[in-house]
Protein backbone atom coordinates (compact mmCIF):
# COMPACT_ATOMS: atom_id res chain seq x y z
CA UNK A 1 0.00 0.00 0.00
CA UNK A 2 2.91 2.33 0.68
CA UNK A 3 4.04 1.97 -2.90
CA UNK A 4 0.54 2.78 -4.05
CA UNK A 5 0.37 5.78 -1.72
CA UNK A 6 3.53 7.19 -3.27
CA UNK A 7 2.18 6.72 -6.77
CA UNK A 8 -1.03 8.49 -5.77
CA UNK A 9 0.89 11.77 -6.03
CA UNK A 10 0.55 11.33 -9.77
CA UNK A 11 -3.13 12.19 -9.39
CA UNK A 12 -2.16 15.30 -7.46
CA UNK A 13 -0.07 16.55 -10.39
CA UNK A 14 -3.32 17.33 -12.20
CA UNK A 15 -4.45 19.41 -9.25
CA UNK A 16 -1.13 21.26 -9.53
CA UNK A 17 -1.86 22.02 -13.17
CA UNK A 18 -5.29 23.28 -12.15
CA UNK A 19 -3.81 25.56 -9.49
CA UNK A 20 -1.20 26.87 -11.90
CA UNK A 21 -3.86 27.66 -14.47
CA UNK A 22 -6.01 29.41 -11.90
CA UNK A 23 -3.02 31.58 -11.03
CA UNK A 24 -2.71 32.53 -14.68
CA UNK A 25 -6.43 33.33 -14.81
CA UNK A 26 -6.23 35.58 -11.75
CA UNK A 27 -3.24 37.45 -13.17
CA UNK A 28 -4.98 37.87 -16.50
CA UNK A 29 -8.08 39.11 -14.72
CA UNK A 30 -6.18 41.84 -12.91
CA UNK A 31 -4.29 42.87 -16.05
CA UNK A 32 -6.88 42.54 -18.81
CA UNK A 33 -10.29 42.94 -17.14
CA UNK A 34 -10.58 46.68 -18.05
CA UNK A 35 -10.31 45.64 -21.70
CA UNK A 36 -12.70 42.72 -21.29
CA UNK A 37 -15.38 44.83 -19.64
CA UNK A 38 -15.47 47.45 -22.40
CA UNK A 39 -15.86 44.84 -25.11
CA UNK A 40 -18.16 46.35 -27.71
CA UNK A 41 -20.99 43.86 -27.17
CA UNK A 42 -21.13 44.12 -23.39
CA UNK A 43 -24.71 44.75 -22.22
CA UNK A 44 -23.33 45.88 -18.86
CA UNK A 45 -21.60 48.83 -20.50
CA UNK A 46 -23.41 49.55 -23.76
CA UNK A 47 -27.04 50.17 -24.59
CA UNK A 48 -27.84 49.87 -28.29
CA UNK A 49 -24.14 50.04 -29.04
CA UNK A 50 -23.63 53.24 -27.06
CA UNK A 51 -21.71 53.41 -23.79
CA UNK A 52 -24.34 53.97 -21.14
CA UNK A 53 -22.57 55.76 -18.33
CA UNK A 54 -19.89 58.32 -17.57
CA UNK A 55 -19.05 61.90 -18.45
CA UNK A 56 -16.08 63.48 -20.16
CA UNK A 57 -15.20 67.10 -19.42
CA UNK A 58 -12.43 69.32 -20.74
CA UNK A 59 -9.73 70.82 -18.53
CA UNK A 60 -12.03 73.67 -17.63
CA UNK A 61 -14.99 71.46 -16.67
CA UNK A 62 -17.05 71.88 -19.86
CA UNK A 63 -18.98 68.69 -20.59
CA UNK A 64 -17.97 67.37 -24.01
CA UNK A 65 -19.73 64.01 -23.73
CA UNK A 66 -22.39 62.71 -21.37
CA UNK A 67 -23.00 59.00 -21.82
CA UNK A 68 -25.16 58.58 -18.73
CA UNK A 69 -28.41 58.17 -20.66
CA UNK A 70 -27.33 57.56 -24.20
CA UNK A 71 -24.64 59.53 -25.97
CA UNK A 72 -25.04 63.31 -25.58
CA UNK A 73 -22.42 65.59 -27.05
CA UNK A 74 -21.71 69.19 -26.04
CA UNK A 75 -24.32 71.88 -26.61
CA UNK A 76 -22.08 73.91 -28.89
CA UNK A 77 -21.98 72.77 -32.54
CA UNK A 78 -18.45 74.09 -33.04
CA UNK A 79 -17.24 72.15 -30.00
CA UNK A 80 -18.94 69.00 -31.24
CA UNK A 81 -17.15 69.38 -34.56
CA UNK A 82 -13.77 70.02 -32.97
CA UNK A 83 -14.07 66.99 -30.66
CA UNK A 84 -15.47 64.55 -33.22
CA UNK A 85 -12.24 62.60 -33.79
CA UNK A 86 -11.66 62.14 -30.08
CA UNK A 87 -15.20 61.15 -29.13
CA UNK A 88 -16.37 59.36 -32.28
CA UNK A 89 -19.74 59.61 -33.98
CA UNK A 90 -23.02 57.83 -33.36
CA UNK A 91 -22.83 55.63 -36.43
CA UNK A 92 -19.46 54.11 -35.60
CA UNK A 93 -17.73 55.53 -38.68
CA UNK A 94 -15.14 57.26 -36.50
CA UNK A 95 -13.50 55.27 -33.75
CA UNK A 96 -14.23 56.81 -30.33
CA UNK A 97 -10.60 56.90 -29.31
CA UNK A 98 -11.20 58.27 -25.82
CA UNK A 99 -13.95 55.78 -25.06
CA UNK A 100 -11.78 52.92 -26.17
CA UNK A 101 -8.79 54.09 -24.16
CA UNK A 102 -10.55 55.11 -20.97
CA UNK A 103 -13.92 53.35 -21.31
CA UNK A 104 -13.48 51.13 -18.26
CA UNK A 105 -13.01 54.20 -16.04
CA UNK A 106 -15.94 55.99 -17.58
CA UNK A 107 -18.33 53.21 -16.69
CA UNK A 108 -17.05 53.18 -13.12
CA UNK A 109 -15.36 49.79 -13.49
CA UNK A 110 -12.90 48.62 -10.92
CA UNK A 111 -11.35 45.23 -10.43
CA UNK A 112 -12.92 44.68 -7.01
CA UNK A 113 -16.56 45.52 -7.76
CA UNK A 114 -16.66 45.00 -11.52
CA UNK A 115 -19.50 47.00 -13.02
CA UNK A 116 -21.69 46.57 -9.97
CA UNK A 117 -23.11 49.99 -9.33
CA UNK A 118 -25.74 51.61 -7.20
CA UNK A 119 -26.22 54.29 -9.82
CA UNK A 120 -23.84 56.66 -8.11
CA UNK A 121 -20.52 55.51 -9.37
CA UNK A 122 -20.47 56.64 -12.98
CA UNK A 123 -17.02 57.84 -13.74
CA UNK A 124 -16.25 61.39 -14.78
CA UNK A 125 -13.07 61.95 -16.64
CA UNK A 126 -11.35 65.31 -17.03
CA UNK A 127 -9.33 65.74 -20.20
CA UNK A 128 -6.20 67.78 -20.59
CA UNK A 129 -7.54 69.35 -23.79
CA UNK A 130 -9.23 72.70 -23.72
CA UNK A 131 -12.58 73.13 -25.43
CA UNK A 132 -11.80 76.76 -26.26
CA UNK A 133 -8.46 75.91 -27.85
CA UNK A 134 -10.07 73.10 -29.81
CA UNK A 135 -12.66 75.50 -31.23
CA UNK A 136 -10.08 78.17 -31.97
CA UNK A 137 -7.80 75.71 -33.75
CA UNK A 138 -10.64 74.37 -35.86
CA UNK A 139 -11.64 77.90 -36.80
CA UNK A 140 -8.02 78.64 -37.74
CA UNK A 141 -7.92 75.62 -40.04
CA UNK A 142 -10.81 77.27 -41.85
CA UNK A 143 -11.90 74.21 -43.79
CA UNK A 144 -8.39 73.14 -44.77
CA UNK A 145 -7.51 69.47 -44.41
CA UNK A 146 -4.99 68.87 -41.67
CA UNK A 147 -4.48 68.74 -37.95
CA UNK A 148 -3.47 70.97 -35.07
CA UNK A 149 -1.75 69.43 -32.08
CA UNK A 150 -0.57 71.35 -29.03
CA UNK A 151 1.04 69.71 -26.03
CA UNK A 152 3.08 70.59 -23.01
CA UNK A 153 6.45 69.08 -23.82
CA UNK A 154 7.40 68.91 -20.14
CA UNK A 155 4.40 66.95 -18.94
CA UNK A 156 3.11 65.37 -22.13
CA UNK A 157 -0.36 66.85 -21.62
CA UNK A 158 -2.23 67.43 -24.86
CA UNK A 159 -3.93 70.80 -24.98
CA UNK A 160 -5.36 70.53 -28.48
CA UNK A 161 -5.87 67.66 -30.94
CA UNK A 162 -8.07 68.76 -33.81
CA UNK A 163 -8.48 66.96 -37.11
CA UNK A 164 -10.06 68.44 -40.23
CA UNK A 165 -12.27 67.92 -42.19
CA UNK A 166 -14.87 67.18 -39.59
CA UNK A 167 -18.62 67.43 -39.08
CA UNK A 168 -21.24 67.80 -36.38
CA UNK A 169 -22.22 64.34 -35.05
CA UNK A 170 -25.66 65.69 -34.15
CA UNK A 171 -26.19 67.04 -37.67
CA UNK A 172 -24.48 64.58 -39.98
CA UNK A 173 -23.97 65.99 -43.50
CA UNK A 174 -24.05 64.08 -46.78
CA UNK A 175 -20.49 62.83 -46.68
CA UNK A 176 -20.87 60.52 -49.68
CA UNK A 177 -22.41 63.30 -51.76
CA UNK A 178 -19.51 65.70 -51.09
CA UNK A 179 -16.39 63.61 -51.54
CA UNK A 180 -14.06 66.58 -52.02
CA UNK A 181 -15.20 68.47 -48.95
CA UNK A 182 -15.15 65.43 -46.69
CA UNK A 183 -12.17 63.59 -48.14
CA UNK A 184 -10.63 61.51 -45.33
CA UNK A 185 -13.17 62.77 -42.79
CA UNK A 186 -13.17 59.44 -40.98
CA UNK A 187 -9.42 59.60 -40.41
CA UNK A 188 -8.07 61.06 -37.18
CA UNK A 189 -5.21 63.04 -38.73
CA UNK A 190 -3.73 63.91 -35.38
CA UNK A 191 -3.27 60.25 -34.49
CA UNK A 192 -2.15 59.44 -38.02
CA UNK A 193 0.56 62.13 -37.88
CA UNK A 194 1.70 60.97 -34.47
CA UNK A 195 1.88 57.35 -35.55
CA UNK A 196 3.67 58.30 -38.76
CA UNK A 197 6.31 60.21 -36.82
CA UNK A 198 6.61 57.32 -34.39
CA UNK A 199 7.16 54.79 -37.14
CA UNK A 200 9.70 57.05 -38.83
CA UNK A 201 11.66 57.28 -35.60
CA UNK A 202 11.53 53.55 -35.06
CA UNK A 203 12.67 52.89 -38.60
CA UNK A 204 15.55 55.32 -38.23
CA UNK A 205 16.76 54.36 -34.77
CA UNK A 206 15.65 50.79 -34.33
CA UNK A 207 12.45 49.36 -32.94
CA UNK A 208 11.75 50.40 -29.34
CA UNK A 209 14.69 52.77 -28.96
CA UNK A 210 12.71 55.94 -29.50
CA UNK A 211 10.46 54.98 -26.61
CA UNK A 212 13.33 54.57 -24.18
CA UNK A 213 15.53 57.47 -25.12
CA UNK A 214 14.15 60.77 -23.79
CA UNK A 215 16.44 62.65 -26.18
CA UNK A 216 14.21 61.86 -29.13
CA UNK A 217 11.68 64.52 -29.94
CA UNK A 218 8.57 62.26 -29.89
CA UNK A 219 7.08 62.58 -26.40
CA UNK A 220 4.78 60.48 -24.32
CA UNK A 221 1.52 62.33 -24.51
CA UNK A 222 -1.77 61.83 -22.77
CA UNK A 223 -5.26 63.19 -22.82
CA UNK A 224 -6.53 62.23 -19.43
CA UNK A 225 -6.54 64.46 -16.40
CA UNK A 226 -7.76 63.39 -13.00
CA UNK A 227 -10.59 60.94 -12.62
CA UNK A 228 -13.49 61.88 -10.40
CA UNK A 229 -16.47 60.06 -8.99
CA UNK A 230 -19.68 61.94 -8.58
CA UNK A 231 -20.53 60.70 -5.12
CA UNK A 232 -17.28 61.91 -3.63
CA UNK A 233 -16.89 65.45 -2.46
CA UNK A 234 -13.28 65.66 -3.44
CA UNK A 235 -11.61 64.47 -6.59
CA UNK A 236 -9.85 61.21 -6.14
CA UNK A 237 -6.16 61.69 -6.53
CA UNK A 238 -4.91 58.99 -8.78
CA UNK A 239 -1.58 58.25 -10.19
CA UNK A 240 -1.47 59.64 -13.71
CA UNK A 241 -0.81 56.88 -16.16
CA UNK A 242 0.48 58.00 -19.50
CA UNK A 243 -1.49 56.59 -22.35
CA UNK A 244 0.64 56.04 -25.37
CA UNK A 245 -1.11 57.15 -28.49
CA UNK B 1 -37.85 11.05 -24.15
CA UNK B 2 -39.81 14.25 -24.25
CA UNK B 3 -38.49 16.66 -21.64
CA UNK B 4 -35.87 14.24 -20.37
CA UNK B 5 -32.40 13.75 -21.77
CA UNK B 6 -29.74 11.34 -20.67
CA UNK B 7 -26.01 11.40 -21.24
CA UNK B 8 -24.76 7.79 -21.15
CA UNK B 9 -21.08 8.76 -21.17
CA UNK B 10 -21.46 10.28 -17.72
CA UNK B 11 -22.47 6.99 -16.14
CA UNK B 12 -19.92 5.09 -18.21
CA UNK B 13 -17.30 7.00 -16.19
CA UNK B 14 -18.37 5.09 -13.08
CA UNK B 15 -18.35 1.76 -14.92
CA UNK B 16 -14.95 2.58 -16.35
CA UNK B 17 -13.51 3.22 -12.90
CA UNK B 18 -15.04 0.05 -11.53
CA UNK B 19 -13.74 -2.08 -14.38
CA UNK B 20 -10.35 -0.36 -14.46
CA UNK B 21 -9.69 -0.55 -10.73
CA UNK B 22 -10.89 -4.14 -10.35
CA UNK B 23 -8.94 -5.30 -13.38
CA UNK B 24 -5.79 -3.71 -12.09
CA UNK B 25 -6.25 -5.00 -8.58
CA UNK B 26 -4.55 -8.16 -7.32
CA UNK B 27 -6.13 -10.25 -10.02
CA UNK B 28 -4.09 -8.53 -12.72
CA UNK B 29 -3.15 -10.87 -15.52
CA UNK B 30 -2.24 -10.31 -19.12
CA UNK B 31 -5.73 -11.30 -20.14
CA UNK B 32 -7.34 -8.80 -17.79
CA UNK B 33 -4.99 -6.07 -18.90
CA UNK B 34 -5.75 -6.77 -22.53
CA UNK B 35 -9.48 -6.69 -21.87
CA UNK B 36 -9.19 -3.37 -20.05
CA UNK B 37 -7.23 -1.82 -22.91
CA UNK B 38 -9.84 -3.07 -25.38
CA UNK B 39 -12.61 -1.69 -23.16
CA UNK B 40 -10.89 1.71 -22.94
CA UNK B 41 -10.25 1.82 -26.67
CA UNK B 42 -13.89 0.94 -27.37
CA UNK B 43 -15.13 3.78 -25.15
CA UNK B 44 -12.75 6.34 -26.68
CA UNK B 45 -13.63 5.08 -30.17
CA UNK B 46 -17.36 5.52 -29.53
CA UNK B 47 -16.76 9.03 -28.16
CA UNK B 48 -14.63 9.89 -31.18
CA UNK B 49 -17.46 8.75 -33.46
CA UNK B 50 -19.77 11.01 -31.45
CA UNK B 51 -17.27 13.89 -31.87
CA UNK B 52 -17.02 14.12 -28.08
CA UNK B 53 -13.27 14.40 -27.86
CA UNK B 54 -13.40 16.28 -24.54
CA UNK B 55 -14.97 13.29 -22.79
CA UNK B 56 -12.56 10.96 -24.61
CA UNK B 57 -9.71 12.96 -23.07
CA UNK B 58 -11.25 12.50 -19.61
CA UNK B 59 -11.32 8.73 -20.06
CA UNK B 60 -7.76 8.79 -21.32
CA UNK B 61 -6.53 10.63 -18.25
CA UNK B 62 -8.36 8.17 -16.00
CA UNK B 63 -6.75 5.34 -17.93
CA UNK B 64 -3.31 6.89 -17.43
CA UNK B 65 -3.83 7.28 -13.69
CA UNK B 66 -5.02 3.69 -13.32
CA UNK B 67 -2.14 2.36 -15.43
CA UNK B 68 0.46 4.35 -13.50
CA UNK B 69 -0.88 3.43 -10.09
CA UNK B 70 -0.67 -0.22 -10.93
CA UNK B 71 2.59 -0.25 -12.87
CA UNK B 72 4.47 2.72 -11.41
CA UNK B 73 6.16 3.05 -14.75
CA UNK B 74 6.51 6.43 -16.38
CA UNK B 75 7.58 4.60 -19.55
CA UNK B 76 4.13 3.02 -19.77
CA UNK B 77 2.49 6.41 -19.37
CA UNK B 78 4.78 7.98 -21.96
CA UNK B 79 4.07 5.19 -24.39
CA UNK B 80 0.32 5.60 -23.90
CA UNK B 81 0.63 9.37 -24.42
CA UNK B 82 2.62 8.85 -27.61
CA UNK B 83 0.05 6.41 -28.94
CA UNK B 84 -2.75 8.84 -28.11
CA UNK B 85 -0.85 11.68 -29.76
CA UNK B 86 -0.68 9.58 -32.90
CA UNK B 87 -4.41 8.88 -32.65
CA UNK B 88 -4.96 12.62 -32.18
CA UNK B 89 -3.13 13.37 -35.42
CA UNK B 90 -5.31 10.84 -37.19
CA UNK B 91 -8.43 12.38 -35.62
CA UNK B 92 -7.45 15.83 -36.86
CA UNK B 93 -6.79 14.35 -40.29
CA UNK B 94 -10.26 12.83 -40.54
CA UNK B 95 -12.18 15.43 -38.51
CA UNK B 96 -11.00 18.83 -39.72
CA UNK B 97 -13.48 20.69 -37.50
CA UNK B 98 -11.24 19.87 -34.52
CA UNK B 99 -8.46 21.83 -36.17
CA UNK B 100 -10.76 24.84 -36.50
CA UNK B 101 -11.21 24.81 -32.71
CA UNK B 102 -7.46 24.87 -32.31
CA UNK B 103 -7.25 27.79 -34.74
CA UNK B 104 -9.44 29.86 -32.43
CA UNK B 105 -7.64 28.68 -29.29
CA UNK B 106 -5.66 31.51 -27.72
CA UNK B 107 -7.12 34.02 -30.18
CA UNK B 108 -10.69 34.26 -28.92
CA UNK B 109 -10.74 38.06 -29.10
CA UNK B 110 -9.71 37.99 -32.75
CA UNK B 111 -12.65 35.70 -33.53
CA UNK B 112 -15.10 37.35 -31.13
CA UNK B 113 -18.05 36.93 -33.51
CA UNK B 114 -17.16 33.44 -34.69
CA UNK B 115 -15.22 30.70 -32.91
CA UNK B 116 -14.44 32.84 -29.89
CA UNK B 117 -18.01 34.01 -29.32
CA UNK B 118 -18.63 32.08 -26.09
CA UNK B 119 -15.18 32.64 -24.58
CA UNK B 120 -15.18 36.41 -25.18
CA UNK B 121 -18.64 36.81 -23.66
CA UNK B 122 -17.57 34.67 -20.74
CA UNK B 123 -14.49 36.80 -20.02
CA UNK B 124 -16.48 39.99 -20.46
CA UNK B 125 -19.03 38.78 -17.90
CA UNK B 126 -16.35 37.64 -15.45
CA UNK B 127 -14.84 41.14 -15.56
CA UNK B 128 -18.28 42.71 -15.11
CA UNK B 129 -18.88 40.61 -12.02
CA UNK B 130 -15.68 41.69 -10.30
CA UNK B 131 -14.63 39.86 -7.15
CA UNK B 132 -18.09 39.88 -5.55
CA UNK B 133 -20.48 39.49 -8.49
CA UNK B 134 -23.51 41.33 -9.77
CA UNK B 135 -25.95 39.34 -7.68
CA UNK B 136 -28.04 36.25 -8.33
CA UNK B 137 -30.11 36.58 -11.49
CA UNK B 138 -28.46 39.85 -12.51
CA UNK B 139 -26.08 38.28 -14.98
CA UNK B 140 -26.28 38.43 -18.74
CA UNK B 141 -24.31 35.34 -19.68
CA UNK B 142 -27.41 33.19 -19.20
CA UNK B 143 -28.51 34.33 -22.68
CA UNK B 144 -25.43 32.76 -24.26
CA UNK B 145 -25.64 29.16 -25.44
CA UNK B 146 -24.40 26.57 -22.90
CA UNK B 147 -23.94 29.21 -20.19
CA UNK B 148 -25.15 26.82 -17.48
CA UNK B 149 -23.02 23.91 -18.65
CA UNK B 150 -19.86 24.60 -20.64
CA UNK B 151 -19.50 28.22 -19.43
CA UNK B 152 -20.77 27.68 -15.92
CA UNK B 153 -17.55 28.98 -14.34
CA UNK B 154 -18.09 32.37 -15.99
CA UNK B 155 -21.80 32.22 -15.12
CA UNK B 156 -20.88 31.70 -11.47
CA UNK B 157 -18.23 34.45 -11.50
CA UNK B 158 -20.55 36.99 -13.11
CA UNK B 159 -23.36 36.58 -10.60
CA UNK B 160 -21.43 35.53 -7.48
CA UNK B 161 -17.98 36.92 -8.12
CA UNK B 162 -14.54 35.64 -8.93
CA UNK B 163 -13.86 34.71 -5.32
CA UNK B 164 -16.74 32.21 -5.29
CA UNK B 165 -15.59 30.91 -8.69
CA UNK B 166 -12.09 30.33 -7.37
CA UNK B 167 -13.53 28.70 -4.26
CA UNK B 168 -15.46 26.24 -6.41
CA UNK B 169 -12.22 25.26 -8.11
CA UNK B 170 -10.45 25.08 -4.74
CA UNK B 171 -12.99 22.47 -3.60
CA UNK B 172 -11.83 20.15 -6.38
CA UNK B 173 -8.18 20.71 -5.42
CA UNK B 174 -9.00 19.95 -1.78
CA UNK B 175 -10.72 16.73 -2.84
CA UNK B 176 -7.56 15.74 -4.69
CA UNK B 177 -5.40 16.41 -1.62
CA UNK B 178 -7.87 14.50 0.56
CA UNK B 179 -7.71 11.49 -1.76
CA UNK B 180 -3.93 11.38 -1.94
CA UNK B 181 -3.62 11.71 1.83
CA UNK B 182 -6.10 8.89 2.41
CA UNK B 183 -4.31 6.59 -0.07
CA UNK B 184 -2.05 5.29 2.74
CA UNK B 185 -4.94 3.87 4.67
CA UNK B 186 -7.02 2.63 1.77
CA UNK B 187 -9.09 -0.48 2.41
CA UNK B 188 -7.45 -2.20 -0.54
CA UNK B 189 -5.61 -1.25 -3.72
CA UNK B 190 -8.93 -1.46 -5.57
CA UNK B 191 -10.37 1.40 -3.52
CA UNK B 192 -7.21 3.47 -3.72
CA UNK B 193 -6.86 3.11 -7.48
CA UNK B 194 -10.55 3.87 -8.00
CA UNK B 195 -10.41 6.94 -5.74
CA UNK B 196 -7.32 8.36 -7.46
CA UNK B 197 -8.84 7.79 -10.90
CA UNK B 198 -12.10 9.37 -9.73
CA UNK B 199 -10.38 12.48 -8.46
CA UNK B 200 -8.35 12.63 -11.67
CA UNK B 201 -11.63 12.65 -13.61
CA UNK B 202 -13.03 15.44 -11.44
CA UNK B 203 -9.85 17.47 -11.84
CA UNK B 204 -9.47 17.05 -15.59
CA UNK B 205 -13.14 17.95 -16.06
CA UNK B 206 -12.60 21.14 -14.07
CA UNK B 207 -9.43 21.94 -16.03
CA UNK B 208 -11.15 21.47 -19.39
CA UNK B 209 -14.22 23.44 -18.33
CA UNK B 210 -12.51 26.43 -16.68
CA UNK B 211 -9.51 26.69 -18.99
CA UNK B 212 -11.76 26.27 -22.03
CA UNK B 213 -13.96 29.10 -20.80
CA UNK B 214 -10.93 31.35 -20.28
CA UNK B 215 -9.36 30.41 -23.62
CA UNK B 216 -6.36 28.75 -21.98
CA UNK B 217 -7.46 25.54 -23.70
CA UNK B 218 -9.85 24.89 -26.59
CA UNK B 219 -13.49 24.89 -25.50
CA UNK B 220 -14.45 21.21 -25.39
CA UNK B 221 -17.93 21.28 -23.90
CA UNK B 222 -17.10 19.41 -20.70
CA UNK B 223 -19.14 19.92 -17.55
CA UNK B 224 -17.88 21.36 -14.26
CA UNK B 225 -18.53 18.72 -11.54
CA UNK B 226 -21.49 19.59 -9.29
CA UNK B 227 -22.00 23.01 -10.92
CA UNK B 228 -23.02 22.40 -14.49
CA UNK B 229 -26.68 21.89 -15.23
CA UNK B 230 -27.59 18.28 -16.06
CA UNK B 231 -28.84 15.34 -14.04
CA UNK B 232 -26.53 12.76 -15.62
CA UNK B 233 -23.49 14.87 -14.82
CA UNK B 234 -24.67 15.40 -11.27
CA UNK B 235 -25.28 11.68 -10.75
CA UNK B 236 -21.86 10.84 -12.12
CA UNK B 237 -20.20 13.45 -9.89
CA UNK B 238 -21.82 12.03 -6.78
CA UNK B 239 -20.82 8.56 -7.93
CA UNK B 240 -17.21 9.68 -8.21
CA UNK B 241 -17.37 11.18 -4.72
CA UNK B 242 -18.60 7.82 -3.45
CA UNK B 243 -15.37 6.25 -4.72
CA UNK B 244 -13.36 8.88 -2.81
CA UNK B 245 -15.22 8.33 0.42
CA UNK B 246 -15.13 4.55 0.12
CA UNK B 247 -11.34 4.61 -0.05
CA UNK B 248 -10.99 6.50 3.21
CA UNK B 249 -11.05 4.17 6.20
CA UNK B 250 -9.76 6.60 8.79
CA UNK B 251 -11.88 7.05 11.87
CA UNK B 252 -13.00 10.58 12.62
CA UNK B 253 -10.42 11.19 15.33
CA UNK B 254 -7.60 10.42 12.89
CA UNK B 255 -8.81 13.07 10.50
CA UNK B 256 -8.35 15.66 13.22
CA UNK B 257 -4.60 15.07 13.21
CA UNK B 258 -2.04 13.13 15.27
CA UNK B 259 -2.69 12.40 18.95
CA UNK B 260 -0.69 14.18 21.57
CA UNK B 261 0.76 11.77 24.09
CA UNK B 262 0.36 12.54 27.73
CA UNK B 263 -2.64 14.73 27.24
CA UNK B 264 -5.70 13.93 29.36
CA UNK B 265 -3.88 11.75 31.90
CA UNK B 266 -4.07 8.30 30.29
CA UNK B 267 -6.91 5.87 29.63
CA UNK B 268 -10.30 6.60 31.05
Amino acid sequence: MNKLAKRAWFALALAGVLLLGMGVIVVRYFIDSPDWVTFQNSPHVYTDGVMNSGKIVDRGGTVVLDATNGKSYADSASLRRSMLHLLGDREGNITPFLLQEYGSELVGFDRINGTYSTGKREGQMALTVSADVQRTALAALDGRKGTVGVYNYKTGEILCAVSSPTYDPDDVPDVEGNPETYEGVYVNRFLACYLYAWLRLQARHGCGRARRDPGYPLPHVHLRGQRRHRRRDHPVQRRARHAEL
Amino acid sequence: MAGISFQPSELVKLCFLYVGASTMDRIVTKRNLFLFIVYSAAICGCLALMNDFGTALIFFVAFLVIAFLRSGSFATVTLACAATGFAGVLAVRFRPHILRRFATWGHAWEYASAGGYQQTRAMMCIASGGLFGLGAGNGWLKYVFAADTDLVFAFLCEEWGLIIGLSAVAVIVILAVFTVRSAKVGRSSFYTIAACAAVAILTIQTILNVFGTMDLLPLTGVTFPFLSNGGSSMLASWGLIAFLKAADTRPERQLRGPHRKGRGGGAA
